[in-house]
């Protein structure tokens, strides 16, 4: 029996697949000979069986390399910051106007962007796709991504036009379960689960690299000044370097998986960051990319905070 | 008279027990769904059935991180490596021909790297020959092939059942010589059906790419347009450089606590931006285009030029893991066009 | 053998907290001798990174203390740091570490008898935990 998302017509997305696809195209070529950006990311084919691949469009003739299937799973916003970014020093040119096909964690991913200023939203398009769901190939087999089927927001919150339909039904799964079944074993167990899959890492930088929201100059895992931790592949360090990363995405991630899905060694890295993601939404009932001109929950307070965890003798 | 061995993978403790008396054992184990090397000479299941190890066994003989010396004020205190010999079994021919570059930028006459020789010369190289290439392998392109022997010390072949080896150098006829009770000789039938499984695996690769055409795009395109393009879905993440077997860029920092300390070498990779940050805050290779170009450069030109051997020896670790699929051989292809004399004008 | 004694590194915010641990030193309350302090201005100076690095070189557990809510010299601080503290102290619990071993607490300036019991607190809920293990860096 095929699973009803892996159908061609989609009931929840309104739209079949192919029809996104010449949806996309049309936009993408629109979009680039009125000249309303100057660049569309979208993508394209890849080599290997089971994935797609970034490709940079600047001549509407070109929309047709544009392609929409099972496999688009690449968060696209990782791209924003180095049009924005720049010299800030030689702003001589003005900045381009860059046009992105999002599904909804990209598009979510492109608000986080926005709210803490790496992107200006006028020179952003965003043509939102209702996105029903991801996969990768497993033995051949395309099996449906794990943060896909937990997915909330399938459609950007954000957009400037939108192919599919806006209301979604959002991926079956309750996003929490995995989490909350880990907080139930005791202590030792989970030390010694996350200390095992820490074990795997080589240091190889591909989850900070494909993450949307790590979008540093200078990471602090490598700053030398102050020196915050060695390089090497050490256990401790390792953690060290993990315990950074996640912690700095508390309140910005937006779950879109990349991280996971770009480790060569398959570090179960969604779980730990699902824990922050779902403190983050029962304290502060916030999640990240929903809306623009959101406040980052942890530069602000309310007066009545939760504070059981502080220790009173 | 060299030595043969057959041995059933059934049995194939019986030769890890053997081996284990002189030699540390290492060979592939599957661990959380990747395939790594891990020493099985007190026990462990080893695998047959992979395409390649996840990671790569440049690790032996240029760890992840090492510490070269600890201090102590004044005092200086190497740190040498392990005392045993050891052998890994079940690397690919891909990645022995990625360990004959490095043999050649290490093991240099006048300046060998002590850490690196040390770790080599303890070392006997069991090579399983491929019999099941994936589209993404390519070794017969650059020059290999999934049964090539250079730089093995023993030939191991899987036959499905059986494991035969045969022994290609001095080291490797002590190791069969070692393990020799544990299995049986090999027959003529055997070694034949060996091959007969290698040269089809050897058919099967499909991919081409045109070295010489490669070579001379590269040695007049260094300003070509084409590089914009092609690096801009690069993210940067390196993963290219750590699993890749001729990849050896390193770091040397040191780590103290007031007077004491060690200094630790451990791989770096040119797809970093800190790669080429000079104290001044110069970046000479201040995009992923410089940083991607310089990559493909130093793979197809600079080794070729300077050593006379291509830095790449098609295992496809980069194509398989590229979490963008940024895929060298596309790379290559384009870039051959564009050195094409049809292409006079140096455009794509 | 002698008895475990745990280090505890303990960042005090300058103006309430540091300066209760002052009044408890001036008024000659006794408390446990294991905690290490580390002046910061306000609470919120402490970046999770201390946190983690002084567990990485052999601290059996750390102590954050600041003013009360409300108090805070900088007005906000300890309120935006409160938050930082709720998500930490859940996500060290995530990967493991015993909850017991990185601790918040208000302490104002005049409470001097209340940080010595704080400490005494600490150290007896960290003595029992034994020796840290997990994230120090083994090889120095």
């Amino acid at each position: 029996m095929v699973p009803s998302w892996q159908e061609r017509t989609c009931e929840s997305v309104g739209v079949k697949t192919e029809e996104i696809e010449k949806q996309l195209r049309k936009a993408a070529e629109r979009l680039l000979r009125e000249k309303k950006v100057d660049l569309f990311i979208g993508y394209g084919p890849s080599t290997v069986p089971g994935r797609t691949s970034p490709v940079f469009i600047t001549d509407p003739k070109d929309a047709e390399k544009l392609i929409w299937n099972e496999f688009c799973s690449i968060n696209l916003a990782n791209y924003l910051p180095r049009y924005f970014g720049g010299d800030l020093n030689n702003r001589k040119s003005s900045l381009p106007n860059v046009g992105l096909a999002a599904k909804g964690c990209d598009g979510r991913a492109a608000v986080v962007l926005i709210n803490e200023n790496q992107v200006p939203r006028q020179n952003l398009y965003i043509v939102g796709i209702s996105c029903e769901g991801m996969a990768e190939l497993i033995n051949g087999k395309p099996e449906k991504l794990e943060n896909c089927r937990e997915c909330s927001y399938p459609a950007p919150p954000v957009y400037d036009e939108l192919i599919g339909d806006k209301k979604i039904s959002p991926g079956k799964t309750p996003r929490f379960k995995r989490i909350e079944e880990f907080r139930k074993k005791p202590v030792e167990k989970r030390w010694e689960y996350f200390q095992r899959e820490m074990s795997k890492c080589i240091r190889c930088y591909a989850c900070r690299q494909v993450c949307p929201t790590c979008y540093c100059r200078e990471c602090f895992t490598e700053e030398t000044r102050p020196r915050w931790q060695g390089v090497s592949s050490e256990v401790s360090e390792v953690i060290y370097y993990h315990l950074g990363r996640l912690f700095h995405q508390a309140g910005r991630c937006v779950d879109c998986g990349s991280c996971s899905r770009a480790c060569p060694v398959g570090i179960d890295l969604r779980l730990f960051l699902q824990g922050l993601a779902k403190d983050v939404k029962d304290l502060y009932d916030y999640e990240a990319g929903l809306a623009l001109d959101q406040s980052p929950p942890l530069a602000v307070f309310k007066p009545d905070d939760l504070q059981g965890f502080i220790t009173e003798p | 008279m060299k030595n043969n061995i057959s041995i059933a993978k059934s049995g194939f403790r019986k030769l890890i027990d053997a081996a284990a008396k002189k030699y540390r054992f290492f060979a592939p184990v599957e661990e959380d769904g990747n395939v790594l090397f891990r020493d099985v000479s007190e026990g462990g299941e080893i695998t047959f059935d992979y395409l390649n190890t996840t990671t790569n066994p440049k690790d032996f003989f240029l760890p992840r991180f090492e510490t070269l010396f600890r201090y102590n004020k004044d005092e200086i205190e190497p740190v040498l490596p392990d005392e045993k010999s050891f052998v890994v079994f079940g690397i690919r021919p891909c990645d022995v021909q990625g360990m004959t570059v490095l043999d050649k930028v290490f093991l240099d006459e006048d300046y060998p790297d002590g850490y690196y020789r040390d770790r080599r010369e303890k070392a006997t190289i069991v090579t399983l020959a491929c019999n099941r290439p994936d589209p993404t392998c390519f070794c017969g392109a650059v020059g290999g092939g999934p049964a090539m022997e250079e730089g093995s010390d023993v030939m191991a072949y899987d036959l499905g059942e059986r494991i035969i080896m045969k022994p290609v150098s001095r080291r490797g006829e002590d190791f069969i010589r070692a393990v020799s009770g544990s299995g049986k000789k090999a027959t003529v039938a055997e070694m034949k059906e060996a091959e007969k499984k290698t040269a089809a695996a050897a058919e099967k690769m499909k991919t081409e790419i045109d070295l010489p055409a490669v070579k001379k795009s590269l040695d007049s395109n260094f300003e070509n347009e084409f590089w914009t393009e092609v690096h801009q879905k690069c993210v940067g993440c390196g993963i290219c450089t750590y699993l890749c077997p001729t990849c050896y860029c390193f770091d040397l920092t040191d780590e103290s606590r007031g007077e004491k300390g060690k200094r630790l070498r451990s791989w770096d990779s040119c797809m970093f931006p800190l790669f080429t940050l000079h104290a001044s805050g110069h970046n000479p290779r201040p995009s992923g285009k410089e940083r991607l170009r310089q990559r493909i450069m130093h793979k197809f030109k600079y080794l070729p030029d300077n050593f006379q051997i291509t830095g790449c020896t098609g295992c496809g670790r980069c194509v398989r893991e590229c979490p963008v699929n940024l895929d060298i051989r596309e790379v290559l292809t384009s870039v051959a066009v564009i050195g094409s004399p049809s292409n006079n004008d140096g455009t794509l | 053998m002698k008895e475990f004694e745990p280090k505890i590194i303990a960042f005090l915010c300058h103006w309430c907290s540091y300066a209760g641990a002052d009044l408890a030193g001036i008024s000659r309350i006794q408390y446990p001798p294991n905690i290490r302090i580390i002046r910061v201005p306000c609470s919120t100076r402490v970046n999770p990174l201390y946190i983690f690095k002084a567990l990485q070189n052999g601290a059996d557990g750390v102590l954050v203390s600041g003013c009360h809510p409300g108090d805070c010299h900088y007005l906000s601080g300890n309120l935006v740091a409160r938050r930082k503290f709720a998500l930490l102290k859940n996500f060290l619990s995530d990967i493991g570490i015993e909850p017991e071993r990185v601790q918040f607490s208000w302490v104002s300036a005049s409470e001097g008898e209340r940080f010595a019991r704080i400490v005494e607190k600490v150290t007896a809920d960290i003595k029992k935990l034994g020796p840290a293990r997990k994230l120090v860096k083994s090889d120095f």
